[in-house]
């Protein structure tokens, strides 16, 4: 971006090339398991095949959490709305699911779901805020 | 809080992207000072004040 000083551009490139190959690592890891992981079979080796994929996540983590503390101060300002409504998005659902699921309707890929309702929060979020080109 | 960056920035030919190079911070950082949309913490009011070769108080003023 041409608003950006060199340094800033440095580091934005650097943590989208990163979330890049640890979101490919993590595809890369998450295919073989779902698909020949035996994850419904009653092999002991099922629990490890399904944690594997939380290393190329662990690596996801690391980088977003890197990011956050490249921002400054005015940035970090910026992202916290973003990060506070992603949170409160992810727990409000986890307890409606939980309700739900209490009253007999348990809906499928509820986990995935929250996952999918808090990171979609906070990218929003970040729209409005004027985070979202820190990521 | 009013503060003068703009005008000092300005008056040695700096451009933001400059002061926040000199700052350690973004350009957006930058703006949001110079707009008065935020105000720099005590650390980086230090830092503008030395960049300047100014005082805190030479620098930004309390709003009236």
């Amino acid at each position: 971006m041409d608003d950006e000083t060199p340094r800033e551009q440095e580091l934005r490139r650097r943590y989208r090339r990163h979330i890049f190959a640890a979101t490919l690592v993590y595809v890369a890891v998450l295919a073989p398991v779902a698909f020949w992981g035996g994850l419904d079979g009653t092999s002991p080796w099922r629990f490890v095949f399904a944690l594997l994929p939380l290393l190329p996540a662990a690596w996801m983590f690391t980088v977003i959490v890197r990011r956050f503390r490249e921002l400054d101060e005015y940035q970090l300002r910026l992202a916290f709305p973003g990060v506070g409504a992603g949170l409160a998005a992810a727990m409000l659902s986890s307890v409606t699911f939980g309700f739900l699921s209490l009253a007999g309707l348990t809906l499928p890929f509820t986990a995935w779901l929250i996952l999918f309702i808090g990171g979609g929060t906070w990218r929003v979020v970040n729209q409005f805020t004027g985070a979202s080109k820190q990521f | 809080m009013q503060n003068r960056i703009r005008t000092e920035r300005e008056k040695r030919g700096w451009t933001q992207a400059d002061l926040a190079e000199q700052l350690g911070v973004s350009r957006q950082t930058v703006n949001a000072i110079e707009t008065g949309k935020y105000d720099p913490s005590l650390p980086l009011a230090f830092r503008l004040a030395s960049v300047f070769d100014q005082r805190i108080d030479q620098l930004f003023t309390p709003d009236a």
